[in-house]
């Protein structure tokens, strides 16, 4: 079993930062046995999560988006961070095909739910939102399930 | 992001290669749009996928945004080439009910109605510039 390890990253709220952030994590991520369309979900979902920090959370400033992620008993936690405007309905904005700037799709937390395992969202309006998500590789999963 | 274009009379082929998310999105809209606005003529697109390692929402919001565009000309559009990963996410977006998707770029112009004359320049056009060309036009036509 690979040792509890963590990282942390902050960059500003520029879409330039998106690809940065996702490669970063997947890749730290790799110290987990994902398979690679696992990594290619967990990219997904970061990619998502720091997007919304970038178009939603800051409009009118450019503030900060803060990552971390952690290994701990074989699975990964990642945790999106802003301190912009915050989501004013979280149940609606979790719904497919709901978003509040025309031209996009409404996917992000959809794509989120769907490619991790756990998704919470916490939001404050004007105080910024936090995202977390964990994942534990399929192959995991099965080994554990055949233990009990 | 690499973007390249191809008009071939009423026919605009885009073949896109790298990440295709909130950055890259808006580089592939201002490409595509510009020869739209500048063309009138064109009423069909083939997008090929062929070189695309990523896509999230902000890229199939990209493609979906340029379906739109071209409906609005009464023309049509198509999506050739995609890796799994790309694949997966066109169909749990349900854009694979709004785009047709091939997976040849053949199979995808044929689609569009090019006649045979035409395919036969691209072909040539394709043996020209074989040493440039990193796309995969007749990959699939084996
Ligand atoms: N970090 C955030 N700060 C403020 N609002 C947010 C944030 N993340 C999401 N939202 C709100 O939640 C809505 C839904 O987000 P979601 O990612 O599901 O869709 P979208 O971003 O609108 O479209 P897509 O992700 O498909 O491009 C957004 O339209 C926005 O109103
Ligand atoms: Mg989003």
């Amino acid at each position: 079993m690979a040792t509890n390890n963590y990282m942390k990253m902050e960059f500003p709220a520029l879409s330039v930062n998106v690809g940065l952030a996702r490669i970063t994590v997947a890749s730290f991520a790799s110290q987990l046995d994902f398979t690679v369309s696992e990594i290619n979900e967990i990219k997904v979902a970061v990619s998502e999560a720091v997007t919304n920090a970038v178009i939603h959370a800051y409009r009118e400033k450019v503030g900060n988006v803060m990552i971390q992620a952690s290994l701990k008993n074989g699975k990964i936690e990642i945790i999106v961070k802003d301190e912009g405007s915050g989501i004013e309905n979280i149940d609606a904005a979790k719904k497919a095909e709901y978003t509040t700037v025309e031209g996009r799709m409404g996917l992000g937390f959809v794509f989120m739910e769907s490619f991790m395992d756990e998704l919470t969202i916490q939001s404050v309006p004007e105080q910024g939102t936090i995202v977390r998500m964990v994942k534990t590789p399929v192959d995991a999963q099965i080994i554990d399930s055949n233990e009990r | 992001m690499d973007i390249s274009t191809e008009v071939l009379q009423d026919t605009l082929i885009v073949r896109l290669q790298g990440e295709l998310d909130l950055h890259t999105a808006s580089m592939f809209r201002d490409e595509v749009d510009n020869i739209l606005s500048r063309r009138r003529r064109i009423t069909k697109v083939m997008l090929s996928l062929n070189g695309v390692t990523f896509i999230d929402s902000s890229g199939l919001g990209a493609l979906l945004g340029r379906y739109k565009k071209i409906m609005q000309r009464g023309g049509r559009i198509v999506i050739a080439e995609m890796s799994p990963g790309v694949k997966k996410l066109l169909e749990l977006s349900g854009v694979n009910k709004i785009i047709p998707l091939f997976d040849t770029e053949w199979e995808a112009l044929k689609k569009l109605g090019l006649s045979a004359i035409s395919l036969e320049q691209l072909k040539s056009n394709q043996e020209e510039n074989r040493r440039m060309y990193t796309g995969g036009l007749f990959n699939g036509d084996k």
